[in-house]
């Protein structure tokens, strides 16, 4: 049982490496499984937690589009609508980099290779600048 | 005689398995909360249909805390076994957790845009 996915530093031989396509081929997404060796698991878990910051930044900006355009809030409609809009389409933008940083970063870190930048965080930051300069605006206007 | 008395091996002294398990919960708390405030908030918009995503909401994030604590379990197990190259685990939950958000950021962007 412990056999299972165990590889050895200078290669799995022939019973590992059935192990490890075993492993990979039942392993979603194969994409990611489907090469390369278990890196470090204290990595893996790492990436993990990443993966979930960003769904935390997910949550708190499509909550924060509903509830700008849900309550309110006395901000002038031509102010709030673009906002809420932005936020929940930041929001958005924020679980589709959850979920492919954490698939492009496993991946590098079984491969060996460096790990990838976060592609859409500047657009998000750019989307959360620009609700704030509406929110900004809406108030020096009144 | 198990010189530990019985307990398992410590992993990682600095405990992620633990940390990463408790980002979990905060993860699923965090859309059972959402769910709730964002039914709440939208009431006036959908009325008595409010209960629908909140319903689905509850129902998710429940399932993602109890699917993340056998994750945890499970990593635990294998890395107390082999800590050197113990497969984890795969990119369902993640996955499932991922999906759930944009599917619930695209029905309240859906919601709003309609109403």
């Amino acid at each position: 049982m412990g056999a299972v996915g165990r590889h050895r530093a200078d290669g799995p031989g022939r019973f590992g490496r059935c192990a490890l396509t075993w492993q990979a081929s039942r392993r979603f997404p194969r994409r990611v499984y489907g090469e390369g060796a278990e890196p470090d698991a204290r990595y893996s878990l790492a990436n993990e937690r990443t993966f979930l910051a960003w769904i935390h930044t997910a949550i708190a900006l499509v909550a924060g589009g509903v509830a700008i355009e849900a309550l309110g809030l006395g901000i002038s409609p031509a102010f709030r609508v673009p906002a809420a809009i932005v936020l929940m389409v930041a929001g958005i933008l924020s679980a589709v980099q959850a979920w492919l940083g954490w698939m492009r970063t496993e991946r590098a870190l079984r491969r060996g290779e460096p790990l990838p930048s976060a592609t859409l965080a500047l657009p998000i930051g750019v989307a959360v600048i620009l609700v704030g300069a509406l929110m900004l605006t809406d108030v020096l206007i009144r | 005689m198990d010189p530990s008395g019985g307990l398992a091996p410590l992993f990682d002294e600095a405990r992620q398995p633990a940390r990463t398990s408790l980002a979990w919960q905060r993860a699923a708390l965090a859309m059972g909360g959402g769910s709730i405030g964002a039914a709440h908030a939208l009431s006036g918009i959908l009325g008595g249909c409010a209960v629908l995503p909140a319903t689905v909401g509850l129902t998710v994030s429940v399932a993602i805390f109890v699917l993340a604590h056998r994750r945890h379990r499970t990593a635990h197990d294998r890395l107390a076994e082999n800590p050197a190259d113990a497969p984890l685990h795969s990119g369902v939950l993640p996955a499932l957790t991922a999906g759930f958000i944009f599917a619930a950021g695209a029905v309240a962007l859906i919601i709003v845009l309609v109403s």
